[in-house]
C-alpha cells in the first residue's frame, strides 16, 4: 500500500540516530573573509556613487503632471463652459419645441466648447515651449495626447449633457442628433488644429480667437439655408460626419508626425 | 562617463543642406562651435538633442543609436534652445517645477533641487515673480536653470549669450565652467569670447562642416604667419579696412592701429604678430564676430 | 529603518541607502550563492554582482520582500554560474580557510569545528541536483516557506514541497555518511 510509496532513503529521515537535521544545518554560518567582502562593498558603493535615481513616471502621473501645470484661466474657462452649457441645457427644454433652433444652438456651443477645450494644444506649441518639451523625458507627443485626452472627455462630456436634454424628441432620433452636432464639432476641431501649425509667429491669443470665430460662423449655416436638417439631406450628414471623423484623425496624426520629424517643430 | 559620436550626420531641408557629413567624437568637457549665421551650428544641436532625424548618418551615445534609447538618452539631456520658451504667466519657480516635473526628477527631491538651481544662477530672490516681469538676461538665466534641473551629463546650449550685456555674458561663462565636470558641455556661438576662455575644445562650422578643430591653442596655431598689425592714418585706415579682413581697429592718437587677418604682407610696413581666436573667425568667416572684451576698445 | 521605507526614499532619489541595504543583506546573499555554487571564492563575486544588478534596476523594483528579491537575483545569477562550469563541483575549495591554521583557543577549535562542519554540509550539498539544493538552502538555511519559494523559482507548490523533502532526505545520508559533528 503506502509503504512501497515510501522513498528508498526514509529509514534515515528524521529518526536517524543522529541529530535531526535541523539541528545539524544550524552550523553553517562559517566566518567571510572581511577583506573580501570589504573589495565587494567598495566596488558596490562606486555603482552606488555613480548611480543616478531615475524616476520614470506612470501614465497616471503624466496625467497628473499636465493637469497640475494648465494655467488657472484654462480651468475657469472651461468651468464656465460647462456652467453655461448647462445653464443653456435648462433653457432648452423651457422653450419646448423649437427642434432645430435648439440643434443649432447647441453645434455652435459645442463648437466653442471644442476650441476652448483645445486651446491646451495650441499653448504647447506657442511661445517656442514645443522645441524645449521635444526634448524633455515626457515628450511633446505623451503630452499632446494626454492634452487631446482630456479636452475630448470633457467635449463629450458636453456633448452628453446636450444629448440628454434635448435628444429623444419626435422628430428628430438621439442617433442623428449626435450627428448634426458632431459634424460642425469635428470640422471645427479639424480646422483649428490645422491652424494652430501656421502663423506660429502671430500672437497666440488672436490667433485662437480668429479660429474660433471662423469655426462658430460656419456652424451657423444652418441659418441661412433651413433645410439643412431636412430628412432628405441626411445622406448628407452622415457623409459630413464621416468626412470629419477621417479629417480628424488625419490631422491628429499629421501633428504627431510632425513633432515625430521634428522639422516643422521649430521656427527653421 | 558619457561619450556621444556622430557618424557622417547630414541634415538636408528640401533644397539646402544644411549640415554636411559631420564626424565628430565627444568627450567630457566644454567644446565650442564656433560659426556665423546660418552656418548649421544650430540645425546640428537639434539634431544632438533629437528634434531633428539626420537626413544620412547617426549619432551614437555610449554606443547606442539614441533614437533607440529614446527616454533614455532624453533623461541625460538638458537642452537650452536659442529661442528658449516659457510660459509668461508662470512664476520662476512653477515654471522651473513644471520642467522638473516633465524632466521625471523624483518627487520630493524635485524642490531641493529647483532651489538648488535657482541659487546657482542668482535668482533665488525672484522665484516667486511671474516670468513676463523678467529681462533678457534674467529669462536667459533660467534658461540655464531648466538646464541643470536633472543633473545632465550632456548640455547642449545654442547661442546661449544672445541679447546679454557683458557683466551677464562673464556670469555665464563661469557657470558653465563650474558645470562641465564630468559632463559634455556643447555650447554654439558666433561670439568668441564666449568660447575663447572656457573651451576645451573648438569646432569652426560653416556652411554645414566642420572646418577647423582642436584645443584653443592649435586652432590659434593654425594661422600663424597671417596676423598683422599696422598703424596708419585715418584715411588709410579706412581704405585698408575696405580691402582687408580687419579683425579690429584702435584710435591711438590721430592714427589708428589696425589688425589685419591676411595671408601676405597687406602692406609694408605691417608686423607679423601672435593671432588670437578672434582672428582665427575673421580669417575663416570674412566677418568680425561680435566681440565684447571690455580690455580693448572697438571702433 | 524598515526595509520598505529605505526603498521608498531611494526611490525617491536618495540613493545613500543603497549603501545600507548593501551592509544589511550582504552576508545572507553571501552564504547562499556559497552553498547553492559550491564555491567560496566565486561567491564574493557572485554576491557583488547581485547587488549591482539590484542597483541597476532599483527604480522599477515594487517593494515586496527586499531579501527575497535579492535571493532571487542571487539564485539566477548562481544559476547562470553552474551552466557555464558545465559540472558540480564536488569539492570545497579550502585554500583560503585561514580559520583551520588557528587552533590555540577555544574560540578558534569552535570556529574550526564549525569551519569543518560547513564544509561538509557544503560538500553534501553539492551532492544535490541544482533545484533541489536552491529549495533547500531557500527553505532550511534562509527561512523560506515553501509557498514563497515557490514564487521565487518560479516553481509549482508542490513541486518544490517534494524538491524539500528529497532534498533534506538525501542530505541526511550524505551527513550520515561523514559523520557529522554538531
Amino acid at each position: 500500500m503506502k509503504n512501497n510509496k515510501k522513498s528508498k532513503y526514509s529509514k534515515y529521515s528524521k529518526y536517524s540516530k543522529y541529530a535531526p537535521p535541523k539541528e545539524r544545518l544550524s552550523e553553517w554560518k562559517f566566518p567571510i573573509d572581511e577583506k573580501k567582502k570589504a573589495e565587494g562593498m567598495a566596488a558596490i558603493h562606486r555603482e552606488i556613487t555613480a548611480k543616478k535615481i531615475r524616476h520614470y513616471p506612470t501614465f497616471l502621473e503624466n496625467v497628473w503632471i499636465q493637469v497640475k501645470f494648465q494655467p488657472m484661466t484654462h480651468w475657469i474657462a472651461e468651468g464656465g463652459l460647462l456652467l453655461s452649457a448647462m445653464a443653456l441645457m435648462l433653457w432648452l427644454t423651457r422653450i419646448g419645441n423649437r427642434e432645430y433652433g435648439k440643434l443649432m444652438i447647441c453645434s455652435v456651443f459645442i463648437v466653442f466648447a471644442g476650441n476652448i477645450a483645445l486651446s491646451s494644444i495650441g499653448r504647447l506649441f506657442s511661445w517656442h515651449m514645443a522645441e524645449l518639451e521635444q526634448t524633455l523625458y515626457l515628450d511633446l507627443k505623451q503630452m499632446v495626447c494626454i492634452r487631446m485626452l482630456e479636452a475630448g472627455l470633457f467635449d463629450l462630456a458636453v456633448i452628453g449633457l446636450f444629448m440628454s436634454a434635448a435628444g429623444g424628441s419626435d422628430q428628430i432620433e438621439a442617433g442623428m442628433y449626435l450627428i448634426y452636432m458632431l459634424v460642425p464639432f469635428l470640422w471645427s476641431d479639424t480646422l483649428y488644429l490645422h491652424m494652430i501649425g501656421y502663423f506660429r509667429n502671430a500672437a497666440y491669443g488672436l490667433k485662437s480667437f480668429a479660429a474660433g470665430m471662423v469655426c462658430g460662423i460656419l456652424a451657423c449655416f444652418p441659418l441661412i439655408w433651413e433645410e439643412a436638417y431636412a430628412f432628405s439631406h441626411r445622406p448628407i450628414w452622415f457623409f459630413m460626419a464621416a468626412a470629419g471623423m477621417v479629417l480628424f484623425i488625419c490631422e491628429i496624426r499629421r501633428i504627431l508626425g510632425k513633432i515625430e520629424g521634428g522639422d516643422s517643430v521649430c521656427l527653421n | 562617463m558619457p561619450e556621444l559620436k556622430l557618424d557622417r550626420v547630414t541634415k538636408q531641408f528640401k533644397n539646402k543642406i544644411a549640415v554636411e557629413h559631420v564626424s565628430l567624437s565627444l568627450k567630457e568637457g566644454v567644446y565650442g562651435f564656433l560659426g556665423a549665421n546660418g552656418a548649421g551650428k544650430t540645425t546640428l544641436l537639434r539634431m544632438l538633442c533629437g528634434i531633428l532625424k539626420p537626413t544620412a548618418g547617426e549619432i551614437f551615445c555610449n554606443g547606442t543609436e539614441i533614437t533607440k534609447l529614446g527616454g533614455d538618452y532624453r533623461y541625460m539631456l538638458g537642452y537650452l534652445p536659442q529661442d528658449f520658451g516659457y510660459y509668461p504667466d508662470f512664476t520662476a519657480k512653477r515654471y522651473l517645477t513644471y520642467l522638473a516635473a516633465c524632466k521625471a526628477v523624483p518627487g520630493e527631491f524635485a524642490g531641493e533641487k529647483v532651489q538648488e538651481v535657482l541659487r546657482l544662477v542668482g535668482l533665488e530672490g525672484e522665484q516667486k515673480s511671474k516670468i513676463r516681469t523678467f529681462s533678457g538676461g534674467m529669462i536667459r538665466r533660467l534658461g540655464i536653470a531648466q538646464v541643470l534641473l536633472n543633473d545632465p551629463e550632456i548640455i547642449v546650449l545654442d547661442e546661449p549669450t544672445s541679447g546679454l550685456d557683458p557683466k551677464e555674458r562673464i556670469r555665464f561663462r563661469n557657470i558653465i565652467s563650474a558645470m562641465s565636470k564630468g559632463r559634455i558641455v556643447i555650447l554654439s556661438t558666433h561670439i568668441v569670447s564666449d568660447v575663447e576662455f572656457i573651451a576645451d575644445e573648438i569646432l569652426l562650422m560653416k556652411k554645414g562642416s566642420i572646418i577647423e578643430q582642436g584645443s584653443v591653442a592649435s586652432v590659434t596655431e593654425s594661422i600663424n604667419g597671417k596676423v598683422w598689425e599696422y598703424t596708419a592714418e585715418a584715411a588709410e585706415a579706412i581704405r585698408l579696412n575696405d580691402i582687408f579682413a580687419v579683425s579690429n581697429l584702435k584710435n591711438e592718437g590721430d592714427k589708428v592701429r589696425l589688425r589685419i587677418v591676411s595671408d601676405t604682407c597687406p602692406c609694408k610696413g605691417a608686423v607679423l604678430t601672435a593671432p588670437g581666436l578672434e582672428d582665427v573667425y575673421m580669417y575663416h568667416f570674412e566677418e568680425v564676430s561680435e566681440h565684447v572684451d571690455h580690455m580693448e576698445g572697438r571702433i | 529603518m524598515e526595509d520598505k521605507e529605505l526603498i521608498r526614499r531611494i526611490q525617491n532619489g536618495q540613493k545613500e541607502y543603497l549603501n545600507e541595504i548593501a551592509e544589511k543583506y550582504y552576508d545572507d546573499i553571501y552564504y547562499f550563492c556559497c552553498y547553492q555554487t559550491g564555491s567560496r571564492e566565486d561567491a564574493y563575486d557572485l554576491t557583488q554582482e547581485t547587488f549591482l544588478r539590484f542597483i541597476r534596476y532599483v527604480e522599477k523594483y515594487r517593494y515586496r520582500n527586499l531579501k527575497g528579491y535579492l535571493l532571487t537575483i542571487a539564485m539566477n545569477l548562481c544559476r547562470e554560474y553552474m551552466r557555464e562550469r558545465g559540472e558540480v563541483r564536488q569539492r570545497l575549495e579550502t585554500a583560503d580557510n585561514q580559520d583551520l591554521d588557528t587552533l590555540e583557543d577555544r574560540k578558534s577549535r569552535e570556529t574550526m569545528n564549525r569551519a569543518e562542519n560547513s564544509v561538509l554540509l557544503s560538500e553534501a550539498l553539492m551532492r544535490l541536483t541544482d533545484i533541489q539544493r536552491e529549495a533547500l538552502i531557500l527553505h532550511y538555511l534562509c527561512g523560506y516557506k515553501n509557498r514563497e519559494i515557490a514564487r521565487m523559482t518560479g516553481a509549482g507548490y508542490r513541486a518544490v514541497k517534494s524538491r524539500v523533502r528529497q532534498g533534506i532526505e538525501k542530505l541526511s545520508i550524505h551527513l550520515d555518511e561523514q559523520d557529522f559533528r554538531s
